[in-house]
């Protein structure tokens, strides 16, 4: 409470000049980039939601009339466990004329068994097993080059979906041809599992569900999640099908993007996931993710930011532009902040990072309202809950998680560490890692 | 020594070996009980397979289980299997006396242990195979051979029947039940469902249509882009290309793999990893799932202490006890004395009739073949039928277990055929409900007078029925 007061007194001795001296680094990114744009650009979204309603009304009964073939399709090593329930939630979509493929990607437990029952029984389409595993982009590529459909969606094996998430993912290509791919919502599944799972619940409100809507709106979306995203067949064709990852959903995204193409996130389409449920599986998950950013945007994909390419595109470079800015530039310009105020105001330290702490936790609280705004009625009881946890959240994303995300870019960018993951198999890696993007 | 050849060239000199020649007419009409040993010239194959069939399908068994030696043969020939012994044309001319009865007077010494009811000749299936293993001393191992639906038979005991199906499995079966054989797995068949043949074609079909036209092709996994293809998508001019990124694969291992199989139908584009598997019989064309279709176990048999002993003894006792269960069976010779007393009284007092009937199931190689392990059962019901038409002071016998004898005391002849009557209503509903070939019943009643003896009595009732 001391600390507190003091820290009003800190306040109401600065002027306005030294408070942006001393907050400047909340005020210029954080609070303008996901609070000020956040706001306004989600406004925006419910303003066009509210008048493209017709518009979206005829896409659906196209869709529905044409009864486009959409081949569902679901790479994986060991989570034949998960499949029975994402079969059930597939079997219960109100878009009935889809294909089920699922790749067994060379599971070592009873994976096969239980997948050859769903498909004698009837719940699923297709199974295909590769013996020996090759990674999740072969499993999906082998699962594209089986499959039928106009539409691809692919999905993680650990997810199920809502009732009519299928056809709300499909609904956007209807809306607009020149969408090439369109990502669902992702929700928390084991919400209440521990804390880690609960704190990722509410970054998954923030980033992914209001994040990538902002970003939709502002057409610099750069990635479609793996766990739920459709595709056009003719398209990922087109390209190819994935390459290796780690962090080919982002890849894949820029890939389509460079076609010229649109994507977009569809926050109707819900699709309920499981997330890593211990701190220690959460660290190994982000490490793979953020050393993505470096891999792929900057590295594989760096000729977006290229003037002098013949595809320049301004969306294009600016999807990459705000990835690199606000993930990486910032990230490490955070720690150039922390230096500043630690060696030039040590004695400030303290209120400082209250005050910071104060600003952050305010943000996260607006942000959790534009989400609970965003989910609507989709929104449960259990969501609600989570206002328990903010008071953590400036911990969490601001220290836990940026600490991951300083460590993975700088082993990606001395040591490539991506190519040594053993997300991938050790021969695919091995052949992968002699690559120069 | 009594050796008796059966061949088409009459001969009478084998090498050194003096042999007495029989026709294969004279084999099947007046078979020679003297004989020791069958010799069968292989010459003619056709002949000499009647020959061997002749002599195990007769029901006597001085004469079916008398040893049988193939001569002038060939290593190659199926009926080798049927006989004792088989000796090459090269083998055939160094033949002699000494020979044989070193090689199988054992059996013939076996032959003599067995007590043959006198004038009643085994025409019990199970018995004829119990006795031929008990005289051989020998474990029955099936033969793989296309000769048998199942793929597997047993060549030396299949002669004793006419019919090529399953009643020797019945047989067998029932044999094990009753534990005078005992069992060893050797292996397991699939039948078809609709003829019970192993001849079945096994096929991928596809999963979508049914149909067999399929290709197979690799998966290659290309390692540098993660593409996944059928290996046909990445050849090109002898070499291995990779369609999406264009390079060049090294080898196996190396930058890619080959991590499944993908099988193509070729009538509707289906690809698949797992086609279904489907069987056609190559007998009847019956189509089935594999699932579906029967399973049966062939076995490696030998005789147990009990067998032999039933081998030697006969094995009506057995029948006879599962209907002494249910209704009283007297010994044939206590009946006999019974029937005499019966013939005493009527003749001393002269006022009652009584009467004495027969009922005999006839095809009774069909009737044991088609029992299998019903048997129990299905004599547990013939003591039920019996019981409830018969009084509790009627007197039953058998003379084997297929020919019932009763002696029906204050009956006249009309009541004796109301008796009859009721059982071969209730025989008949009994062998409709169990057999799918014909069995018929033969019946016939005598009744008694004063001046009949029990010899007469009995031969009459007996030639009755077969009159039938």
């Amino acid at each position: 409470m001391q600390l507190l007061t003091n820290a009003l007194d800190f306040i109401n001795s600065q002027d306005a000049v030294d408070l942006f001296y001393y907050f400047w680094f909340f005020l210029v990114f954080d609070f303008s980039r996901y609070v000020l744009a956040d706001t306004f650009f989600l406004m925006v979204y419910f303003f066009k939601k509210k008048k493209n309603r017709p518009v979206r009304v005829d896409a659906r009964l196209r869709l529905f009339k044409e009864n486009p073939l959409i081949s569902i399709i679901v790479p994986g090593k060991n989570e034949g466990r998960y499949i029975p329930e994402l079969a059930k939630s597939l079997n219960r979509q109100t878009y009935k004329n889809i294909e089920t493929i699922i790749v067994d990607d060379g599971s070592d437990d009873n994976t096969f068994k239980i997948l050859r029952k769903l498909k004698n029984e009837g719940k699923i389409d297709s199974i295909f097993r590769n013996d020996v595993r090759g990674g999740k982009a072969s499993a999906a590529n082998l699962a594209l080059m089986y499959s039928n459909g106009k539409y691809v969606v692919h999905l993680d094996a650990d997810t199920h979906l809502k009732e009519d998430s299928v056809e709300q993912i499909i609904i956007p290509f209807y809306m607009d041809s020149s969408i090439g791919a369109v990502g669902g919502d992702l929700r928390v599944k084991n919400i209440y599992a521990n804390l880690a799972t609960s704190l990722q619940s509410i970054d998954y409100m923030k980033s992914i569900s209001t994040g990538r809507v902002v970003n939709s709106q502002l057409g610099i979306l750069r990635i479609i999640s793996g766990a739920f995203g459709a595709f056009r067949k003719d398209v990922l064709d087109q390209i190819k099908g994935w390459d290796v990852g780690p962090g080919l959903d982002g890849d894949l995204t820029l890939k389509i993007r460079k076609l010229g193409l649109k994507v977009k996130h569809e926050p109707e389409a819900v699709c309920y996931t499981s997330v890593p449920d211990s701190f220690i599986k959460l660290i190994k998950q982000r490490y793979r993710w953020d050393r993505s950013l470096v891999r792929f945007r900057l590295r594989k994909h760096s000729d977006l930011l290229s003037f002098k390419n013949r595809n320049f595109n301004i969306f294009n470079f600016l999807t990459v532009v705000d990835n690199l800015l606000f993930n990486m530039v910032m990230n490490f310009k955070w720690w150039i902040y922390i230096f500043y105020i630690i060696f030039l105001n040590p004695k400030f330290i303290a209120i400082i990072f209250v005050i910071n702490y104060l600003l952050y936790f305010s943000t996260n609280v607006i942000e959790f309202i534009l989400a609970t705004k965003l989910y609507g009625k989709t929104m449960r009881f259990q969501e609600y809950m989570l206002i328990i946890f903010l008071p953590l959240m400036p911990l969490y994303h601001g220290i836990f998680l940026r600490l991951i995300r300083t460590y993975a870019h700088i082993m990606e960018i001395i040591h490539r560490s991506s190519f040594e993951d053993k997300w991938n198999p050790w021969k695919v890696s091995k052949v992968v890692k002699k690559q120069r993007f | 020594m009594n050796i008796f050849i059966i061949d088409e060239k009459k001969i009478t000199q084998i090498g050194e070996l003096s042999v007495v020649s029989i026709s294969l007419k004279e084999i099947k009409d007046n078979p020679p009980l003297e004989s020791e040993i069958f010799i069968v010239n292989c010459e003619n194959k056709k002949y000499a397979k009647a020959a061997c069939e002749a002599i195990r399908r007769d029901t006597n068994p001085a004469i079916y289980l008398k040893p049988i030696i193939l001569i002038n043969s060939n290593e190659n020939f199926t009926i080798n299997n049927i006989a004792d012994g088989y000796f090459t044309i090269e083998q055939t001319d160094a033949l002699n006396n000494s020979f044989f009865p070193a090689s199988y007077g054992s059996i013939n010494q076996r032959i003599e242990e067995i007590q043959g009811f006198k004038g009643v000749k085994d025409t019990n299936i199970a018995l004829k195979v119990l006795r031929y293993i008990m005289t051989r001393k020998m474990s029955l191992t099936p033969f793989r051979g296309s000769g048998n639906r199942f793929g597997l038979y047993y060549p030396n005991i299949d002669i004793f029947m006419r019919s090529k199906d399953e009643t020797i499995y019945n047989t067998l079966d029932f044999l094990e039940d009753q534990n005078l054989l005992s069992q060893e797995f050797y292996e397991k068949v699939h039948l078809c469902i609709h003829c019970n043949s192993s001849f079945l074609n096994f096929m991928e079909v596809c999963p979508h249509c049914g149909s067999a036209d399929l290709e197979d092709d690799d998966l290659v996994h290309h390692f540098d882009c993660a593409h996944v293809a059928p290996a046909k998508n990445f050849k090109q001019n002898g070499s291995l290309i990779c369609p999406k990124c264009d390079k060049e694969l090294k080898g196996l291992g190396v930058d890619y793999d080959k991590p499944a199989t993908v099988f193509r139908c070729n009538s509707c584009r289906h690809t698949s990893q797992n086609p279904d598997i489907s069987t056609t019989c190559f007998h009847c064309s019956t189509v089935t799932e594999p699932e579906d279709l029967q399973k049966r176990k062939i076995k490696k048999y030998s005789i147990t202490a009990l067998g032999e002993n039933a081998a030697i003894h006969g094995i009506d006792q057995m029948f006879i006890q599962i209907l002494d269960e249910k209704i009283k069976i007297l010994p044939y010779q206590a009946f006999k004395i019974l029937l005499s007393s019966e013939i005493e009284r009527i003749r001393r007092y002269d006022i009652s009739k009584s009467s004495v009937i027969l009922f005999q199931i006839t095809q009774s190689e069909q009737f044991y073949a088609q029992l299998g392990k019903r048997t129990r059962q299905i004599f547990s019901e013939i003591g039920d039928i019996l019981n409830s038409v018969l009084r509790t002071c009627d007197i039953t016998t058998t003379i084997n277990e297929v020919t019932f004898i009763s002696l029906l005391p204050e009956t006249d002849s009309t009541g004796a055929d109301v008796a009859l009557r009721r059982l071969k209503e209730k025989f008949s509903v009994l062998i409709e409900s169990n057999f799918e070939k014909q069995i018929e019943i033969n019946t016939s009643s005598i009744s008694l007078n004063k001046d009949q003896d029990v010899e007469s009595v009995l031969t009459g009732v007996i030639e009755n029925a077969t009159a039938n």
